[in-house]
């Protein structure tokens, strides 16, 4: 770690951590609810359960990535943070919305919309708390004068973020308009500037780890990020073919999703190329198996389980089903959590002064990596017997779900279970790292002490 | 210098011309989006805040987005007529007694407005889905009694032929130990049978109820 003010990423991390775990926790009773409709059916409704998580999830994430923004743009300034007080300030502002958010999911407390269920108040504070995030990064890049590829990149991929988030704050009657802008949000985050700012993070680590020049990884990033834009921007469109949009957006939303796996291929060679051609590999070899692990999980999820269902005449019998449940697991397991996992585990070690054990590490990404595979696989599995059973033989949604997908999902929470097995072997790593400080005492023993 | 820096600049020029087009494909989404519905009305309107109230979209999709714990709600008031979404939302159970929405009762102005927002959904234009489903096989089409029987949910409490529910009983033999009027008539309103029967007022039309009862008996 090169400058004291890196440290600001470290509240973030711990508390994505946090909120991992009740993601997690979240997700196992609202999976057993699927088989068992009546299992804390008074206490936690599955409506609330799978509010909450959906919500930490897009908590946990949002957090470690701005976790990873404060631990890189030093390293890429080469200048300490504006402001590691403002960073302070908006963590304590977000984490004290984000658990007041969850709270008041259980009392019923939530606007009703999927993803960004926050109310109205809440909404407010998030984007208080965001713009100080910005104005903290932007002031720091502004004055370094340094803006090269990774923090151009990342930082118009936060802008846009911020932006996207405030059209999803206005109520619409017509739930047509509502699902227009809601995709506004959720497709432009995860299918747009989500993707700039995990670009923008994979090369950084990328160049951490394997040594790569920046001056080769630019022109990558650059193309990588052109070609998210240019198919992720009108690709939009496969999200408007039935919600009462123009019929205009069959083909566009068709053609250019189609072509969304493109950047992320592109990611997966232009990852593996550096790490094969790499001048010196990095000692942190657990960051690395998660880095790479990301790419192709990323291009997997994200890319293949969506672009199988996105052509019209496709989407007509596949559109929500659990087949979106097997893409949406996956894809956000790869595109995003798998990365923010990598920068923990590079970022981390260095902000506590200590190595990481690898082998904790490295099972903690096979049995989270497989079990969630094996979880997306059922759900495929639970989607085509649904599309079949449900949309082309028209039998009765509750019957084909109690008789034939519930033993999809029965598996399915088998996988849950071994999730969370990788997930305390994970959570516990970072714990060990965080708690026992040897480096520190070792330098106190150095000192005399 | 202009070599180096040409990858960024296609990045910038791909992006303003991207978001260029999405722009003004919106501004047209936004004229036809309109006329692609009926009129809102402060009904409607009152319903669509109780669906966000309610929290409906995280068991539930409409429009085919949401969750999928739940059915799609997008021609619900197509298939089950808003005088039985009424008396639904007001006491699930009473009307579908093996529902797992168990957590719902809501006035009668609220279900009021709540069917008036799904009737509303039910018309908007959306290019054909969800689509009608192929069928049970070339001998059965959309009106014969067992599409009526997997329809209208009576699967989710009976089975027929070793397939089906098990909160009501096994329907395979039925026929053989009642005759047809006293299935139609248990079958349109089983209280005036039998007071205690769990099993709600069905909302089948003479002729489905015709198709379901012939059903019934070809199971003999």
């Amino acid at each position: 770690m090169r400058f004291e003010s890196q440290k600001a990423a470290y509240k973030y991390f711990i508390f994505t951590l946090v909120l991992l775990v009740l993601q997690v926790l979240f997700g196992l009773i609202t999976a057993a609810q699927f088989i068992w409709p009546d299992f804390m059916a008074q206490t936690m409704p599955f409506n609330i359960g799978r509010a909450i998580h959906i919500n930490t999830m897009v908590f946990w994430l949002l957090f470690g990535l701005m976790g990873a923004t404060y631990y890189l743009v030093p390293d890429e300034t080469d200048s300490e943070l504006y402001s590691t007080k403002l960073a302070d300030f908006q963590f304590w502002l977000l984490a004290v919305t984000g658990v007041v958010a969850v709270i008041g999911y259980v009392f019923g407390w939530t606007e009703g919309r999927e993803y960004i269920e926050a109310p109205r108040l809440l909404d407010w504070l998030i984007v208080v708390g965001v713009l100080a995030f910005l104005y903290n990064i932007g002031i720091t890049i502004i004055k370094s004068k340094k803006w090269n590829s990774i923090l151009a990149v990342l930082f118009s991929g936060l802008a846009g973020l911020a932006v996207m988030y405030l059209f999803g704050m206005k109520f619409f009657g017509s739930i047509s308009l509502d699902q227009f802008f809601w995709w506004w949000v959720i497709h432009f985050w995860v299918e747009g500037t989500w993707e700039l700012i995990a670009a923008a993070i994979t090369a950084y680590l990328l160049i951490k780890l394997t040594g790569v020049q920046l001056k080769v990884i630019t022109k990558w990033l650059y193309l990588e990020v052109t070609l998210v834009v240019l198919t992720g921007v009108l690709g939009i469109g496969h999200h408007y073919f039935w919600i009462g949009t123009p019929e205009y957006w069959l083909p566009i939303g068709g053609i250019f999703g189609l072509l969304e796996p493109l950047p992320i291929l592109l990611m997966v060679i232009d990852t593996m190329r550096h790490v094969k051609h790499s001048p010196e590999l990095h000692h942190n070899r657990v960051a690395l198996l998660w880095l790479i692990g990301a790419a192709f999980t990323h291009f997997v999820g994200a890319g293949l389980m969506g672009v199988v269902q996105t052509l019209p005449s496709i989407n007509k019998w596949t559109h929500g089903t659990q087949l979106t449940a097997a893409h949406g697991h996956l894809a956000f397991y790869g595109a995003f959590a798998m990365l923010v996992i990598a920068a923990m585990y590079y970022a981390v070690p260095n902000i506590v002064n200590r190595q990481v054990s690898s082998s904790k590490g490295i099972w903690a990404f096979w049995v989270m990596l497989i079990s969630m595979v094996c979880m997306s696989f059922i759900l495929f599995g639970a989607g085509i017997t649904q599309v079949y059973l449900e949309r082309i033989m028209g039998m009765d949604f509750n019957y084909v779900k109690t008789n034939f997908t519930n033993f999809w999902l029965l598996w399915r929470l088998v996988a849950g279970v071994a999730f969370t097995v990788g997930t305390i072997i994970l959570v516990d790593d970072f714990l060990h790292l965080a708690i026992k400080k040897p480096a520190v005492n070792r330098r106190d023993i150095d000192a005399g002490l | 210098m202009s070599n180096e820096k040409w990858p960024r600049n296609l990045f910038i020029v791909v992006t303003v011309i991207c978001v260029a087009v999405f722009l003004f494909l919106t501004v047209d989404t936004l004229k036809q989006v309109q006329a692609r519905s009926p009129e809102l009305t402060e009904k409607v309107v009152a319903g669509k805040r109780l669906w966000q109230k309610n929290n409906c979209i995280n068991c539930h999709t409409i429009l085919g987005n949401g969750a999928y714990f739940a059915p799609d709600l997008t021609k619900v008031a197509q298939k089950r007529g808003e005088k039985w979404l009424v008396e639904f939302l007001k006491d699930p159970v009473a009307v579908m007694p093996g529902t797992v929405m168990k957590n719902i009762a809501m006035s009668e102005q609220e279900a009021d407005e709540m069917a008036a927002f799904l009737e509303w959904v039910s018309k908007v234009d959306t290019n054909g889905w969800p689509p009608e489903p192929l069928g049970l096989g070339d001998s059965e089409d959309s009106s014969s009694g067992e599409s009526v029987f997997q329809q209208a949910g009576c699967v989710s409490c009976h089975t027929t032929n070793g397939d089906g529910g098990t909160f009501g009983p096994d329907l395979s033999n039925v026929a053989s130990e009642r005759n047809n009027s006293w299935l139609k008539k248990y079958i349109s309103n089983p209280k005036q049978i039998n007071e205690q029967a769990k099993m709600p007022d069905s909302s089948l039309s003479g002729e489905e109820l015709d198709a379901v009862v012939d059903y019934l008996n070809n199971l003999k």
